[in-house]
């Protein structure tokens, strides 16, 4: 095809973009830079309130970007390379081990030049498209238990590197795209249920028996504190449980409508820890009440709509997985962000997608939309 | 039925958006409990979070005498502390070595404080001003002043073991302070302050402010004059007689109240840590001791109650008795021959009161050894009061009754005796002694006063009896062993005492108490006082050591209560107390001595800080005026009066009053003032003053 053409083709399927996911997604990119700015303008950094306010708007910018770049790439290309993008994946998360930067307890950074880069939340959008080329190459469906063993070892691989970092919340978010991605391209839901709870049941047992026998897991003990700490806050008040406490604290204090933004009083009296990051959703419980989260939600809920119908309409297998891991990824991270605010799931710093503070995790969720985008402008493909 | 691939995958995709769908819809109703079901409870939790309370110490009442001069009141001092949050910890050595050099601290310890995990950790209560201005202007990070109050007492040791004294956090420790701590400390309020995760407080949130209540002023019956007598005299006695102790105290005999109870020697309750706690011990209602012969006018009231003796009666003293158990003698050993009942008190014969005594019996005498208040508290509202000691009255033998006769073989606290004799002098009617006139509120403007009033005592005599003693004891003075306490003009009575001590349990010959009880003027008892002089050295006699003491005391109270001499005949003209607050000592003494007036000085320093009597007051030639010496920077700063609108010689009079001086520029009416109203400075200091003539 002419370039010509291709420009012209090309600006024709522009006119397909969907303008509501478009649109939810940067509205909640607003939603997240509006919050951030509110749960740090009182602790300014070097004197300068709004340091997370303008770092967290040019992440979102240089998202748009990124969208508009994977809108634009057919991603058909990502099947096609899907191996190299495995290799690719694998050669980052043991970089990562070997020269990465330790912050918080977890080694999980690469500082390439002025950026530090995280390679397990790349990961998260690389193993989808890897995982959807696998999955979209099989032509029979996944009944027997020895058809989960390749797709169950392919997320494993790079699932161990990220617990070795050690970073829990990436690991499961792995599990829940295999998850999602495994039911979505039609295998046995009993099996598939099954997979799901001994794996469950795995996990609670290595927790259980690491707590009463000393089992030896990669985990720090403050991450297995606050995985354990939302069964019962009052073990640790002032530590682990503070958080929570805290956590719930301002959330009740939001009531109907809300403290008001830049008004909550524990975000803003710093009871309130990790507020822009991991408990961001606090904030905004508090100063913006039921209704803020209501419509928060719902933004969300909108968004994974979309996604969905992305995922219904695509051309392809190929085109359907990718979007069922996206909605899994993100889903996963909202229910697992608000659940931990919430007291009902355990502490495993998950952020919150396009409104926690954090460049890697924003890239990587536009770059969601910007599949998503891809696949859906491309869903008509085969009529040309 | 067969589904397209297509199909299933479309179905399946949508039970995943259910199945998120459902999660979110979980969150929510979760997100609802917690803010709409839990959500008060949860907000009223995030404000006990938030908020400290610092609490605010009351003022203590301040104690009065019964002219309202001020014997114990509480100065503003700062106290510093810190908030170790504040302070990084970079800067906590050199915060905490700075502090440590200021306030003489030990540096290791205050940087302990500085690094712990606190909101508030005090670096030191109280601090003097020159500390606490210095440290205001090193403006440390993370320190912040105080303001508490501390207790003051400007008298010094002026009635030291009667008023005792108040600890670092305001509680009454002894004497009055103790007994009406409740009174006097007042209620504690507190500042609610909202602070920050960190624990920062937030200078722009709604603090609560719940004021403390005052404690309740204590009005005493104790007159700071007459208390400045006994005290002299007390004094003065110790050092005359080299006494372990002397005990003085002054009370109106007609209703109990307590004008003055010195003890010497005495201590200064601003600096109590620096004396033993014997030193706090008022001796005046906490050591029982044998009356001796002071005693006498107690059992001669008991034999002239029960009828068995009258004023004819006469007895032979040969100088000794005989007992069953033993031999008394008289102290005089030649013995007083044959003397009337009267003369039997006069000269203190102890073998006519073995005989009245024997005459009395044992029932009798404890029937009126309690009704006279022996061996029971007086109920003075003072603390430690001692009930005193009698040999049982079941173990009574003969010799028992014989030597308590004369005040023996018992022991009585000098308030006890007072009180007693007192009821002698009050016609029969035993007062009840007390030392607080009233509790006054000090925050409204009328004072709710609990007026601790005296009850009409307990007739325990009859009139007749009280009266014939009172001439028996007056004649004790005029004629008999009260002798050296007669003063011309006054018609005093009293009764002199010399008792053997009890020592390791037995009665010594070496160890004597030298007393002396009485009062006047005789025709209209209006002042009662007892003298007890603990092991006097040199003379053991009460007639020698303790009566000249009642004497003084007795004279000087009287012209102070302006109770003349009889006959009134060539008395000096009246002067008029000038004011000598802030003048050098020097200069007041020149200005008392022209007026023929004695300076008393009490404490040190270069410049006069109180007066007593107070400028104005009309006084007889030859009396004290008690001078207080002090520094002028170690007093409280006075408020500048406004004498705007006055004469010059108003404005003078108001700023002397105040203890500033006028330095009047031009005439007629001021105009102007330089410092202003209402400001506080220092003592002494000059205040321009601005005069025009009338009518411009």
């Amino acid at each position: 095809m002419s370039s010509r053409g291709g420009a012209r083709r090309e600006w024709r399927m522009l006119r397909n973009v969907d303008v509501v996911l478009l649109a939810t997604a940067v509205l909640l990119a607003v939603v997240g830079v509006v919050m951030v700015t509110s749960a740090t303008s009182h602790r300014p950094v070097a004197g300068d309130p709004f340091f997370y306010t303008m770092r967290q708007a040019t992440w979102a910018l240089m998202g748009l970007g990124v969208m508009v770049a994977f809108m634009l790439v057919d991603y058909i290309n990502f099947q096609r390379y899907a191996h190299y993008l495995y290799a690719g994946m694998l050669i980052l998360l043991l970089l990562v081990l070997v020269f990465g930067r330790t912050v918080q307890g977890a080694q999980s950074w690469l500082r390439l030049g002025i950026l530090d880069f995280q390679p397990s939340e790349a990961s998260k959008v690389l193993i989808i498209l890897c995982l959807g080329g696998l999955l979209s190459r099989r032509t029979a469906p996944i009944r027997r238990w020895v058809d989960f063993v390749l797709p169950g070892a392919y997320v494993a691989i790079p699932m161990l590197l990220i617990i070795r970092q050690p970073d829990l919340g990436t690991s499961l978010v792995f599990v829940a795209i295999l998850l999602g991605m495994l039911f979505v391209s039609g295998a046995c839901t009993r099996k598939l249920a099954l997979f799901a709870g001994v794996g469950i049941l795995v996990i609670t047992l290595g927790m259980y028996l690491h707590l009463a026998h000393d089992l030896p897991l990669p985990l720090r003990p403050h991450q297995v504190q606050r995985l354990t700490a939302f069964l019962d806050p009052q073990v640790d008040p002032l530590g682990t449980g503070y958080h929570l406490r805290q956590s719930l604290i301002a959330i009740g204090g939001g009531r109907g409508w809300g403290q008001g933004l830049f008004s909550g009083n524990q975000n803003r009296l710093k009871f309130l820890p990790e507020q822009h990051t991991d408990f961001i959703f606090a904030v905004v419980g508090e100063e913006l009440g039921l209704a803020g989260v209501g419509v928060l939600l719902s933004l969300y809920l909108v968004l994974f709509g979309r996604a969905i119908h992305t995922a219904v309409e695509a051309r392809d297998t190929y085109g359907t997985l990718l979007a069922a891991g996206i909605v899994s990824m993100m889903a996963f991270h909202v229910l697992v962000n608000a659940g931990m605010a919430l007291g009902v799931m355990p502490i495993t710093g998950l952020p919150l997608p396009f409104v926690s503070y954090g460049g890697n995790n924003l890239l990587v969720n536009f770059a969601g939309i910007g599949l998503l985008q891809s696949i859906r402008i491309r869903r008509h493909a085969l009529l040309f | 039925m067969v589904m397209s691939v297509r199909q299933k995958v479309g179905r399946r995709i949508f039970q995943v958006f259910v199945v998120i769908a459902v999660c979110q819809a979980v969150l929510m109703g979760r997100l609802a409990w917690l803010q709409v079901v839990r959500g008060a409870e949860l907000a009223e939790r995030s404000f006990v979070v938030r908020t400290r309370e610092v609490p605010l110490e009351p003022r203590r009442g301040a104690i009065l005498d019964r002219m309202g001069r001020e014997l114990a009141f509480n100065v503003d001092v700062d106290s510093v502390y810190a908030v170790p949050l504040e302070i990084s910890p970079e800067r906590a050595p050199e915060v905490a070595r700075t502090l440590a050099e200021v306030l003489a601290l030990d540096y290791g310890e205050i940087l302990g404080r500085l690094q712990r995990r606190q909101a508030f950790v005090w670096i030191e209560r109280k601090v003097s001003r020159d500390e606490a201005a210095r440290l205001r202007e090193l403006d440390l990070p993370g320190i912040a002043f105080t303001q508490e109050s501390q207790r003051f007492y400007p008298k010094g040791t002026l009635a030291a073991q009667l008023l005792g004294f108040a600890g670092i956090d305001g509680q009454g420790l002894a004497g009055v302070e103790h007994y009406y701590d409740r009174h006097l400390r007042g209620q504690p309020g507190k500042i609610v302050i909202q602070h920050d995760g960190r624990g920062r407080a937030l200078p722009q949130t709604e603090q609560r402010y719940h004021p403390s209540t005052p404690g309740y002023n204590l009005v005493l019956t104790i007159d700071e004059y007459v208390q400045h007598i006994a005290e002299r005299e007390a004094e003065r006695a110790l050092v005359q007689w080299q006494a372990l102790r002397v005990t003085i105290i002054v009370m109106d005999p007609r209703t109990g109240a307590i004008l003055a109870m010195a003890g010497s020697p005495g201590y200064d309750p601003n600096r109590f840590r620096d004396y033993p706690e014997t030193a706090y011990r008022n001796p005046g209602v906490e050591f029982a001791q044998p009356p001796g012969s002071t005693f006498k006018p107690i059992t001669l009231a008991a034999a002239l109650e029960s009828g068995v003796v009258s004023w004819d009666d006469r007895f032979y003293c040969p100088g000794w008795i005989a007992v069953p158990g033993g031999r008394i003698k008289c102290w005089r050993s030649e013995g007083h021959g044959s003397i009337d009942l009267s003369e039997a008190l006069q000269r203190s014969c102890n073998v006519a009161f073995v005989q009245i005594g024997q005459r009395l019996g044992a029932q009798r005498f404890f029937e009126f050894y309690r009704a006279l208040g022996f061996g029971a508290p007086t109920g003075v509202d003072l603390p430690g009061e001692a009930r005193g000691l009698a040999v049982r009255q079941a173990d009574l033998r003969p010799m028992d009754l014989a030597v308590m006769s004369f005040g023996q073989s018992l022991t009585v606290t000098p308030l006890q005796l007072l009180t007693a004799i007192s009821a002698i002098a009050n016609g029969g009617r035993l007062p009840r002694p007390h030392i607080a006139r009233e509790l006054a509120n000090p925050g409204s403007a009328e004072a709710i006063s609990t007026r601790m009033g005296p009850e009409r005592g307990r007739q325990v005599l009859s009139a007749d009896t009280a009266r014939e003693l009172v001439q028996a004891m007056e004649a004790t003075v005029a004629r008999g062993t009260g002798r050296p306490a007669y003063r011309e003009g006054y018609a005093l009575a009293g009764k002199t005492g010399t008792a053997q001590k009890v020592v390791d349990g037995r009665v010594s010959e070496d160890h004597h108490i030298a007393a002396f009880v009485g009062f006047g003027p005789a025709s209209r008892p209006q002042v009662a006082a007892v003298v007890v002089v603990d092991e006097p050295v040199g003379s053991v006699w009460g007639s020698q050591v303790a009566a000249p003491i009642f004497g003084a005391v007795m004279e000087d109270v009287f012209r102070y209560l302006g109770i003349t001499p009889e006959p009134a005949s060539d008395r000096p003209p009246l002067v008029t107390i000038p004011g000598m607050i802030g003048l050098g000592a020097e200069q007041a003494a020149r200005a008392l001595e022209m007026l023929g007036l004695v300076p008393a000085w009490r404490g040190d320093g270069p410049v006069v800080v109180d007066q007593l009597p107070p400028p104005g007051t009309r006084s007889l030639p030859g009396n004290e005026v008690v001078l207080h010496r002090g520094q002028v920077a170690a007093l409280d700063p006075v408020t500048v009066p406004d004498v705007r609108g006055r004469t010059i010689r108003e404005a003078g009079l108001l700023l002397n009053q105040a203890g500033l001086r006028l330095q009047a520029e031009g005439t007629g009416i001021a105009v102007g003032q330089d410092p202003e109203p209402g400001v506080s400075i220092p003592l002494n200091t000059p205040i321009r003053v601005e005069f025009r003539p009338r009518g411009r």
